[in-house]
C-alpha cells in the first residue's frame, strides 16, 4: 500500500483486491490468535489499532512531504479528509462535523473496506461484527494525526454498512 | 565601551554657550527688587531647561525625532573669547594641542589626542545666546503730564543704549571668533504687543544690527519655557550647524594645501612638503600623512558636530583607511609608503594613541551605521577592523608560543595569525566584540533595531558579493526597517533566487557576547601558555613591569584600570614590554571577566527566551568556573542544567555534563554525588558506540565500586549512596506488575518485579545484585531477596525468571518481619530478570508496592539504586505484560498481554463478606412466665474458617425496649460466655464462638423470659465475625482482636425476630353474697363467727367462683394450683376465712396436662368478720398459685414455672340498713306463697323506713300497698307479703321498695328516701336479685 | 557547492537528538550537539513568530564562525544543516535542496516497518547514513 499512496507516477500497480483481501484477513486473524487476557476482543481491536497507527505515522511522513506547513488543528483534520483519505481511498470524506472544541466527527457514506461486504442477520448484528475491521483505519487516522503533531483518541462507528464514521477527540495537552 | 577616552566615545552635538543666566550678574542690574527675584526665578527655570538635554545621547534623539538637540554650557556675562590667532603664527601661536606647540603633548608628531576634542566640547560653543531684561518703568505712563512722559522716554532711550552697548561688545567679540551671537530680551512687565515696546525691540535691533532671527523676546509671563527654548534652539540650529561648517571650510582649506594623499605616496621625502615645521625640535614633525589624518578626523568630527551623519561617516572611513595604512606601513617590512617609516614606531606612546585613535573611529562607524539603521556595514567595518589591526606586531603571538596549539575551534577564524595571537590581542578582539555587543544592545533597547538582520530569505541572490552587499542591504535596511515598526516580524518568503550570506547577519548582543567572552577564555589560554613559556626564563626585572605600567597610568589616569584597557603591553619598548604586560596579566582575574561577558550573553540569550542557548551558555560558565578552581559553583551549574539535557534525551550532552560534575565532585570529596554521576554514566547512550564505550563504561564501573568501597575518603570505609533511578537514565530499568487489579482477602496475589538491562550491554559486566528490597504500602509485606551466592552464568538468558513465591517471614532488625528469600541476583550484561513473588493480603485494603530498591555492596560500601514506584506516573502506552514462566527449560516461557496498559503497582483487596448464616430455633408464641427456649445456631458456609462473636438482645417493643419485667438468660455451661452486666438483664454482648471450620455450625441456647405484659417482643441476633485464613498476612496479634477494639476487621450480620408472649392462663371470677343475718352466725353453720371476748361482729359471707382458662396454643403441664390466703393487718377485720369449697385440690408432682381451652374452676366461701364501727372498705383475699411448664413431648428437662392469679379483694359496704329477702324455692303457677322480707338496722340510729310496693303484671299480691315504720338501733323486722303468680316462668316479682327517711320531725314530708340496696336472697334455683336490682322468681307450673 | 557543511542533525518531534553527525575535523561531537540542541530555540521561534508556511526555516543563527540552517517537517521532525562561515551568500534553493534529500532519506527510513518514529532510540541504519554521506559530499 505504501506504494500506492506515494503519488508517483512510476508506482507499480496494485490490485484492489489483493488490499481488501489482506485487511479482512488481518482482521480475522487478529481475532483468531489467542491472547491471555481476559478479553480477548479488545486485545485484538488493540493490536489491529496499533498496526494501523504504525502505518499511519509512517505514511503521513511521506505525504506530507511536500506539503506547505500546518498552522493549526482544523488544517491537519482538513488534510485527513482530504489528501490521507484520497491516499488511501481515492476519495475524500463525504462530511466533516466540528464542535470547535477539539472533537471532530467524519463521515464516510462509502466506506471502501466495507463496500464488498454485506453480512446476514440484523442490522446491528452486521454493524457489531464490521465494528472489528475499524480498529485498523482508526488506528490509521491516530497515527497519522500523532505524528502530526496533533494527540487524538478515535473512535469508530458503522451504523449500517458500507457507511461509517470516525470520531475524533483531540486530547487536551 | 568605557574603557576608551569618553570624548572619542560620545556622540557630538553642537554646543551653545549662553550668557546672563547667572545670578551673580542680577545684582549687577538695579532695577525694582520685585523685578529682580522675579527674573532671578525666570533665569534659574530657563538654565534648567537649558541644561536638562545636556547628557541625553544620540540613541534619545534619534527615538524622539525632534529637532537635533543642543549641548549647553553656561558662560560669565562678563566672558570673552581669546581672539583667533592669525594664521602664519609662530609656534608659540599655535594652540597648545597642535603638533606645531612645543608645549603641547602631540608635539611633535602626535595624531590627535581626546582633549582636542574635549575643547570643542566644552569651550568652544557654535552659539552664544545672550539673556538681557528690557528696562521698564514700574510705574505705568500718564500721557496727561507730556513732561513726564518725556522723561520716561529718554530714560528709557538711555537704557536701551547701555543695552545695545553690551550686545554689541559680545557681538564683536564672538563675531571675530565666528561664533554665531544671539540674544533673548525678556521682557518683565508688558506684553508683546505693545507697540511702544515693538518700537524699542527694533530699535535694539537696528542699533545691535542683528537680524531678527538672532534676537528672541522672552515674555516672562505666561511664558512656556520649554516651547521657546526648542522654537530658539530650532532656529539657531542652522547658525550653529553654519558655524561649523566654517570650520570645516578651514580645515579643507589646510587640507588642501596638504600634497594630496596619492601624490604622498609616490613621494619618498617627507620634507619636501610644505607643511608647518617645527623649529628647534629634534624629534622628527607629523608627516603630511599624519596631517591629513588629522584633518580627516576633524572633518569628520565637526560633521558630526552639525549631526550630518552621512559626511561623519565618511570622513570617519577615511580617518580610519588612512590611520590602517599608516600603521601597517609602519609595521610593514619596508612595504607600503615609506613616509610614515620613521614615526608611529609600534611599542610608542604614539603607536598607542593611534591604536585608540582606531579603535575608537571603528565604535563611531559602527555607531553611526547602527544609528542610521544600517547594521550591516556596521558588522562589516567591525569584520575590517579586527582583520586589520590582526597583524599588529603586539597581537602576533610570541615565538616561544608557536609550538603550542592554536586557538580553540570556535574563533579559529579570528585567531588566524603568526602564534595564534598574544593574549593581549584576544584582549583586544574580546573587547572589540564586546563594545560591539554593547551598540546593538544600545541600537535594539533605544531605537528598537530588529534582530536577526536581515531577516531570513530577504537578500536576493542577484548582489550577494560582499561589496556592494552592503550597499544594498542599506536600501533594504530602510525599507524594512519601515516595515518592521509595524511590529510583527515579516514572513520569510524563500524565493528561488533568495540567499542568505550568513557573515553578513546581524544578530542580537548575546552573541557577540559569546564571542568576546571565548576571546578573553582565549586570551587566558594564551597567557597560560605564555606563562608556561616563562618559566623556564629567568622572571623579569620588576622594575620594567612597575615602570611601565606607571608609564601608561601616567599618561591615561582618566581610564579605569581595566584588564580590557587597550593601552597596556605597549608603553615601552618591545623586550619589556611582553614582561611588563605579562606583568599586569597576571594580576587580571580572567575567569571572572570570561564569566561575566558569558552572564551579559546569557542575559541576552534570557532576554530572546532562548531556553536551549542560555543551558550551553550555563554549561560553558560552569566549565570556566571548574577551571578557575571554584568547582562549587560549577557543580552547582552543572546540577541544574543536567535536567534538560535529561527531559529531552540528549545523553551526549548529558555524558559531558556528568562527567565534569563528577569530576568537581572528586575534587571536593563529595562521593556521593561521584557515584550518582557515575552510575547515569553506566548507561550505554552515555557513552559513544563501540568497544572504546565499553571499556570506557567498564572503567565507570570499576571507579563506582572503588568509590563506593570508600578509596578515596580518607577513614577509607564505604560509604552508603542511595541513588534515586527514577531521576536519571539509569542503566538498570525497574517495572512492577501485579498480575491482577484486585483479589480478594486471604487470597494470595501474584506480582512480578522486572529488572530489565537498559541496553544489551548494560551493565558492561556482571554484577551481582546483593539484595533487592521491595517495598509495600504495608509494611509489613515487605519483601528481601538477596543473593544465593550460587553462580548463575550457567542459566544466563536474556530473560530469567526467578520464582520468589515460597518466602519465609524472618526478623530483620527490631521485631519487623519480612518476607525473604536467597534467590540467583548476578546480573548479566542485557539481561533481564523477572522475580516473581505472591502477597495473600489478611485484610480489605489498597496494597501498594511503593518502591524497590537494588542494593550492590562493595567492601563495607553499598550503592542503593531506588525505583520509587509509587511516585512513576501513569504511561497509558505500553501494555501490561507478564512473565509466564517456570524455572525449567521445558516450560513455555513468554511474555504474554494482560488487559490494561502501564504498570500496575497497586492491588486492591477486596473483603469478601464470607458466607454465614444465623438460624433460630424456637417456638412462638412465648408464654408469659415461661424460660422461652431459642437456640441460635451459627453456620459458616465459607470453606475456611470463621471467628465469630454473638451479641444476643432481648428487647421488648416498647419505645427504649428497656423493661424490667423481661430478662434473657443463657446456659450456663459455658464459661467462656462473658457474665452479662447486672444493669442489661436483655443484652449478652460479645459471646465468643470460637473459630468456626469451614462449613460447621454453633449453636447457642438462650431462655427469654418476660414476668408481665403480654405482647410482642423483640430478639435480635448480631454476629460480629471475619474469616481467619492461616496463610494470610494478617493484622497484628489477631487472635485479641474483638469487634469491641477492632470493629475494621469483622463483618456484621443480625438476625431479629419478633417473638409474640400470651398470657399462659386467663382467670374468671363471679362473685356471690351469701344470704344470712349480719349478727347472727347461727344459719351460717359450718362455723362460728363469735368472737371470744364477745363483742358484735359484723359478718361478710361470699362465695367466689375462679375459673382458669388456658387460651393455649401450647399444652401445659401443671403440677400444683394452691390457694395461698393473703395476710391481712387491716384494722378492724377481725377474722378472715377463705375456705374453698370444693375441695379437689390438684397436688400430683407429675401434674395433669391442661390442653388448650381447657377450664379449672374452684370456688371459695369467705367469712369475714368485721367490727362494725371499722371503716374497712375492701380486704385482700389471696392468690392461686400455679404451677406449670409447657408440655414438650419427650422433655421434661424444664423447670416448672409457677403463675400467680390474684382473687379479687373483698368489697365491704356500710349500708345502714340491709334486708335478707326469704323467697320459697318453689313457687307453682296460681299458688300463693309468702315472701319474707327481714330488715336490720346495721347503725347505731333510728331509721324511719318507708315501704311501698311495685307492683309487676306478674303476679298479684295481698298486702300493704305501701306503709312506713320505724326501726331501732341494731334491731330488725320482717315484713311479709303473699303473691300469686299469674304467669310462668322466670318473671320479676313484686319488690318491696324501701328507703330510709330521715327523723320523725320531718316525716310529714315526702322525700325520696334512701334506698336500701343490701339485699340477700334466698330462694330457689333461678331466684335473686336482677341486675337492675329487681327481684326474680321462678314460677313453675301448676303440678297435678 | 560554495559552503561546507560541518553538522548535520536530525531532532524528534521531541527534541531529542535522533541522528547527529560531524562532518568536520576541528569540531568536537559535544560542540555539535551543543550547537543542534540550541538550535532548537530559534526553530521554535521561528515557526511560532513567522507565519510563513515553508518547510525551510533559513539561517538561523551565525555563531563564532558556525552558520546553523534548519528545517522542519510537518510531523515536526528538524533538520539543522551547520555550515561553516564564510563571506559568500548561500542560496537558499541550494540548501532547501539539502533538506530536501535528508527529508526524503528520513521518509523512506520511517517507511520501514523496523523503525520505530516513537522511540526516541537514535537512527541506525546503513541507508540513511549512506544518504547523509552523499549530502555533506555533494
Amino acid at each position: 500500500m505504501a506504494t500506492a499512496v506515494l503519488g508517483q507516477d512510476e508506482r507499480p500497480l496494485v490490485a484492489e483486491a489483493s488490499l481488501d483481501f489482506l485487511v479482512v484477513e488481518m482482521v480475522d486473524l487478529m481475532h483468531r490468535s489467542p491472547t491471555d487476557t481476559e478479553m480477548d476482543k479488545e486485545a485484538a481491536y488493540f493490536k489491529l489499532e496499533n498496526l494501523g497507527y504504525q502505518l499511519g505515522m509512517a505514511m503521513v511522513e511521506r505525504i506530507t512531504k511536500d506539503r506547505p506547513r500546518f498552522l493549526d488543528n482544523l488544517d491537519v483534520v482538513k488534510f485527513i479528509c482530504k489528501d490521507f483519505w484520497i491516499a488511501l481511498f481515492k476519495k475524500q470524506i463525504d462530511n466533516l462535523k466540528t464542535n470547535h472544541r477539539g472533537v471532530y466527527v467524519l463521515t464516510d457514506n462509502n466506506f471502501r473496506w466495507f463496500s464488498r461486504m454485506s453480512g446476514d442477520g440484523a442490522g446491528a448484528e452486521i454493524s457489531r461484527q464490521a465494528f472489528a475491521h475499524l480498529a485498523f483505519p482508526c488506528g490509521l487516522i491516530r497515527g497519522a494525526l500523532g505524528n502530526l503533531g496533533v494527540t487524538t483518541v478515535v473512535i469508530g462507528e458503522v451504523s449500517t454498512i458500507p457507511q461509517c464514521t470516525f470520531q475524533i477527540k483531540i486530547a487536551k495537552p | 565601551m568605557e574603557s576608551y577616552p569618553l570624548e572619542y566615545v560620545l556622540h557630538h552635538v553642537p554646543l551653545m554657550a549662553v550668557s546672563g543666566l547667572l545670578d551673580t550678574e542680577v545684582l549687577g542690574n538695579n532695577d525694582g527688587m520685585l523685578q529682580e527675584d522675579a527674573g532671578g526665578s525666570l533665569r534659574k527655570s530657563l538654565l534648567s531647561v537649558l541644561m536638562s538635554k545636556n547628557n541625553a545621547s544620540i540613541w534619545d534623539a534619534a527615538a524622539k525625532k525632534e529637532a537635533p538637540f543642543f549641548h549647553v554650557t553656561v558662560l560669565d556675562k562678563t566672558h570673552v573669547f581669546p581672539p583667533r590667532r592669525s594664521p602664519r603664527a609662530t609656534p608659540a601661536q599655535h594652540s597648545n594641542l597642535s603638533p606645531l606647540n612645543p608645549i603641547s603633548p602631540l608635539h611633535p608628531d602626535g595624531i590627535m589626542i581626546p582633549a582636542w576634542i574635549q575643547r570643542h566640547k566644552e569651550t568652544r560653543p557654535s552659539v552664544v545666546v545672550g539673556f538681557y531684561d528690557l528696562w521698564e518703568r514700574s510705574e505705568a505712563v500718564d500721557s496727561s503730564d507730556p513732561l513726564g512722559a518725556q522723561q520716561t522716554l529718554s530714560l528709557e532711550r538711555e537704557r536701551d543704549l547701555i543695552l545695545c552697548s553690551e550686545v554689541m561688545e559680545k557681538k564683536r567679540n564672538t563675531g571675530e571668533r565666528g561664533i554665531k551671537f544671539a540674544i533673548v530680551i525678556t521682557l518683565q512687565a508688558s506684553r508683546g504687543d505693545d507697540t511702544h515696546v515693538e518700537e524699542r525691540l527694533a530699535f535694539i535691533r537696528r542699533t545691535c544690527s542683528l537680524d531678527n532671527k538672532s534676537l528672541f523676546v522672552l515674555l516672562a509671563q505666561n511664558a512656556d519655557l520649554q516651547l521657546f527654548v526648542t522654537i530658539m534652539q530650532k532656529s539657531l540650529y542652522e547658525q550653529s550647524a553654519n558655524y561649523y561648517r566654517d570650520h570645516d571650510k578651514r580645515i579643507r582649506k589646510k587640507k588642501a594645501r596638504l600634497p594630496p594623499i596619492s601624490a604622498m605616496r609616490a613621494t619618498t621625502s617627507p620634507t619636501s612638503a610644505n607643511i608647518p615645521s617645527s623649529t628647534g625640535t629634534p624629534a622628527k614633525p607629523l608627516p603630511p600623512a599624519g596631517w591629513h589624518l588629522r584633518y580627516e578626523f576633524k572633518l569628520g568630527v565637526f560633521a558630526e558636530f552639525r549631526q550630518d551623519v552621512e559626511a561623519a561617516i565618511k570622513h570617519y572611513e577615511t580617518t580610519y583607511h588612512l590611520l590602517i595604512e599608516l600603521m601597517h606601513a609602519a609595521i610593514g617590512p619596508n612595504s607600503g609608503p615609506p613616509m610614515a617609516q620613521d614615526f608611529l614606531q609600534p611599542f610608542t606612546t604614539r603607536w598607542t594613541e593611534a591604536r585608540t585613535l582606531a579603535d575608537c573611529v571603528n565604535l563611531k562607524i559602527c555607531k553611526l551605521h547602527l544609528y542610521t539603521d544600517r547594521p550591516v556595514p556596521a558588522l562589516q567595518q567591525l569584520d575590517k577592523h579586527i582583520s586589520a589591526c590582526k597583524m599588529f606586531p603586539e597581537f602576533v603571538g610570541r615565538p616561544s608560543t608557536e609550538e603550542q596549539q592554536g586557538v580553540s575551534s570556535g574563533i579559529s577564524k579570528l585567531g588566524n595569525l603568526a602564534g595564534g595571537g598574544s593574549f593581549d590581542y584576544w584582549a583586544w578582539v574580546s573587547i572589540q566584540y564586546r563594545v560591539f555587543g554593547e551598540l546593538i544592545e544600545l541600537a535594539t533597547g533605544k531605537i528598537g533595531l530588529r534582530l536577526p538582520f536581515p531577516p531570513p530569505g530577504a537578500i536576493s541572490a542577484v548582489n550577494t558579493g560582499t561589496g556592494q552587499a552592503q550597499s544594498f542591504l542599506n536600501t533594504i535596511s530602510n525599507t524594512s526597517m519601515n516595515a518592521l515598526t509595524g511590529g510583527d516580524m515579516p514572513a520569510a518568503q524563500f524565493t528561488p533566487s533568495s540567499a542568505t550570506s550568513p557573515s553578513l547577519v546581524v544578530q542580537h548582543a548575546g552573541y557577540y557576547y559569546f564571542i568576546a567572552a571565548s576571546c578573553a577564555e582565549e586570551r587566558w589560554k594564551k597567557f597560560r601558555d605564555a606563562e608556561k613559556a616563562i618559566t623556564s626564563a629567568p622572571p623579569p626585572p620588576p622594575s620594567a613591569a612597575t615602570g611601565a605600567r606607571a608609564g601608561h597610568s601616567r599618561i591615561y589616569a582618566d581610564i579605569p584600570s581595566s584588564p580590557f584597557s587597550p593601552l597596556m603591553s605597549s608603553t615601552s619598548t618591545h623586550p619589556q614590554s611582553y614582561e611588563s604586560s605579562l606583568g599586569s596579566e597576571r594580576d587580571v582575574d580572567h575567569a571572572t571577566f570570561v564569566i561575566e561577558l558569558l552572564t551579559k550573553s546569557y542575559e541576552q540569550f534570557k532576554k530572546h527566551r532562548a531556553g536551549r542557548m542560555t543551558l550551553f551558555l550555563a554549561s560553558e560558565i560552569a566549565r570556566v568556573y571548574e577551571q578557575s578552581g571554584k568547582y562549587e559553583m560549577a557543580l552547582k551549574f552543572f546540577e541544574r542544567i543536567g535536567k534538560t539535557y535529561r527531559k529531552e534525551h540528549w545523553p551526549s550532552v548529558l555524558r559531558d555534563v556528568l562527567r565534569s560534575s563528577a569530576q568537581c565532585a572528586r575534587t571536593l570529596g563529595r562521593w556521593e554525588t561521584v557515584a550518582e554521576c557515575l552510575v547515569e554514566l553506566l548507561n550505554e547512550r552515555m557513552s559513544k558506540p563501540g568497544p572504546d564505550g565499553e571499556s570506557e563504561r567498564k572503567a565507570v564501573l570499576q571507579e563506582l565500586l572503588s568509590v563506593i568501597r570508600g578509596e578515596g575518603s580518607n577513614p577509607s570505609n564505604g560509604i552508603k549512596v542511595i541513588v534515586d533511578m527514577d531521576q536519571l537514565e539509569g542503566f538498570l530499568l525497574c517495572t512492577v506488575q501485579f498480575r491482577k487489579h484486585s483479589t480478594y482477602v486471604g487470597v494470595a496475589a501474584p506480582f512480578q518485579i522486572c529488572l530489565k538491562a537498559a541496553s544489551s550491554k548494560s551493565p558492561p559486566v556482571a554484577i551481582r545484585i546483593s539484595r533487592v528490597q521491595i517495598a509495600f504500602s504495608d509494611s509489613r509485606f515487605d519483601h528481601v531477596f538477596s543473593d544465593s551466592t550460587a553462580d548463575g552464568i550457567a542459566k544466563a538468558r536474556e530473560v530469567q525468571w526467578v520464582d520468589c513465591t515460597d518466602c519465609s517471614l524472618t526478623t530483620v532488625e527490631e521485631g519487623r518481619e519480612v518476607y525473604s528469600k536467597a534467590i540467583d541476583l548476578d546480573f548479566q550484561p542485557g539481561m533481564s530478570k523477572v522475580l516473581e513473588g505472591t502477597v495473600t493480603p489478611g485484610e480489605g485494603m489498597d496494597l501498594k508496592i511503593s518502591a524497590v530498591s537494588i542494593v550492590v555492596t562493595a567492601g563495607e560500601g553499598s550503592l542503593i539504586l531506588v525505583y520509587k514506584i509509587g511516585e512513576r506516573s501513569e504511561d497509558t502506552s505500553t501494555r501490561r505484560k507478564w512473565y509466564s514462566g517456570d524455572g525449567d527449560e521445558a516450560g513455555i516461557n513468554r511474555w504474554t498481554m494482560l488487559d490494561g496498559s502501564g504498570e500496575q503497582s497497586v492491588l486492591r483487596v477486596i473483603r469478601k463478606q464470607p458466607n454465614l448464616t444465623i438460624q433460630l430455633n424456637h417456638a412462638p408464641p412465648g408464654l408469659i412466665n415461661e424460660e422461652y427456649e431459642v437456640d441460635v445456631e451459627v453456620v459458616n458456609e465459607e470453606s475456611e474458617d470463621v471467628e465469630a462473636f454473638l451479641d444476643v438482645e432481648f428487647r421488648s417493643s416498647g419505645a427504649d425496649g428497656l423493661d424490667a419485667t423481661s430478662y434473657i438468660k443463657q446456659q450456663t455451661n459455658h464459661l467462656e460466655s462473658p457474665t452479662l452486666p447486672g444493669n442489661d438483664h436483655n443484652a449478652i454482648n460479645l459471646i465468643h464462638l470460637g473459630v468456626i471450620p469451614a462449613h460447621a455450625r454453633v449453636s447457642r441456647r438462650f431462655w427469654l423470659k418476660c414476668t408481665e405484659n403480654a405482647g410482642e417482643r423483640v430478639m435480635y441476633n448480631i454476629v460480629n465475625y471475619r474469616s481467619i485464613s492461616r496463610t494470610a498476612t494478617s493484622p497484628t496479634s489477631p487472635e485479641k482482636a474483638t469487634p469491641a477494639t477492632h470493629p475494621e476487621f469483622f463483618f456484621r450480620k443480625n438476625e431479629p425476630v419478633r417473638i409474640p408472649f400470651v398470657a399462659p392462663f386467663n382467670p374468671e371470677f363471679k362473685e356471690t353474697v351469701e344470704f344470712g343475718a349480719p349478727f347472727d352466725a347461727g344459719e351460717v353453720g359450718l362455723f362460728s363467727a363469735r368472737s371470744q371476748d364477745g363483742k358484735l361482729d359484723m359478718m361478710h359471707l361470699r362465695n367466689i367462683g375462679l375459673k382458669i382458662v388456658c387460651p393455649g396454643p401450647w399444652e401445659l403441664e401443671v403440677t400444683e394450683v394452691m390457694f395461698t390466703q393473703a395476710i391481712d393487718e387491716t384494722v378492724g377485720v377481725r377474722s378472715v376465712q377463705v375456705a374453698p369449697v370444693t375441695n379437689t385440690s390438684t397436688s400430683n408432682p407429675n401434674g395433669e396436662v391442661w390442653k388448650a381451652g381447657y377450664v379449672h374452676s374452684r370456688v371459695f366461701r369467705v367469712v369475714a368478720a368485721i367490727d362494725p364501727m371499722a371503716e374497712v372498705s375492701q380486704i385482700p383475699l389471696g392468690e392461686v398459685g400455679v404451677r406449670w411448664r409447657r408440655k414438650v413431648p419427650n422433655r421434661n428437662s424444664t423447670s416448672w414455672v409457677e403463675t400467680r392469679i390474684c382473687l379479687p379483694k373483698l368489697k365491704i359496704s356500710h349500708d345502714s340498713v340491709c334486708a335478707c329477702i326469704d323467697i320459697p324455692p318453689l313457687i307453682f303457677y296460681t299458688e300463693p306463697f309468702t315472701v319474707t322480707y327481714t330488715l336490720y338496722n346495721l347503725s347505731l340510729a333510728t331509721h324511719h323506713l318507708s315501704m311501698n310496693m311495685e307492683v309487676t303484671d306478674g303476679f298479684v299480691f295481698s298486702g300493704y300497698k305501701q306503709t312506713q315504720a320505724r326501726l331501732l338501733p341494731l334491731s330488725s323486722m320482717v315484713v311479709t307479703y303473699n303473691c300469686v303468680p299469674i304467669v310462668c316462668g322466670k318473671t320479676t316479682l313484686p319488690k318491696l321498695k324501701i328507703s330510709i327517711m330521715g327523723e320523725e320531725a320531718d316525716l310529714t314530708k315526702h322525700g325520696p328516701g334512701q334506698e336500701v340496696t343490701d339485699l340477700r336472697v334466698r330462694g330457689g334455683v333461678d331466684s335473686g336479685v336482677g341486675t337492675a336490682g329487681e327481684l326474680i322468681a321462678f314460677v313453675r307450673p301448676k303440678n297435678s | 557547492m560554495p559552503f561546507d557543511v560541518v553538522c548535520i542533525a536530525v531532532i524528534g518531534k521531541m527534541n531529542n537528538p535522533l541522528y547527529i553527525k560531524n562532518c568536520s575535523s576541528t569540531y568536537q561531537d559535544l560542540k555539535c550537539h551543543y550547537i543542534a540542541h540550541t538550535s532548537i530555540d530559534l526553530v521554535e521561534e521561528r515557526i511560532s513568530t513567522t507565519k510563513h508556511t515553508d518547510q525551510y526555516l533559513g539561517l538561523l543563527y551565525a555563531m563564532e564562525e558556525l552558520a546553523v540552517f534548519g528545517y522542519i517537517t510537518n510531523t515536526r521532525v528538524k533538520f539543522i544543516i551547520v555550515t561553516s562561515l564564510q563571506d559568500v551568500a548561500i542560496k537558499d534553493q541550494e540548501m532547501k535542496n539539502l533538506f530536501r534529500k535528508i527529508h526524503n532519506s528520513y521518509v523512506s527510513l520511517v517507511s520501514n516497518p523496523f523503525y520505530n518514529p516513537d522511540s526516541h532510540k537514535p537512527i541506525v541504519s546503513a541507508n540513511f547514513e549512506r544518504a547523509m554521506a552523499e549530502v555533506t559530499a555533494t
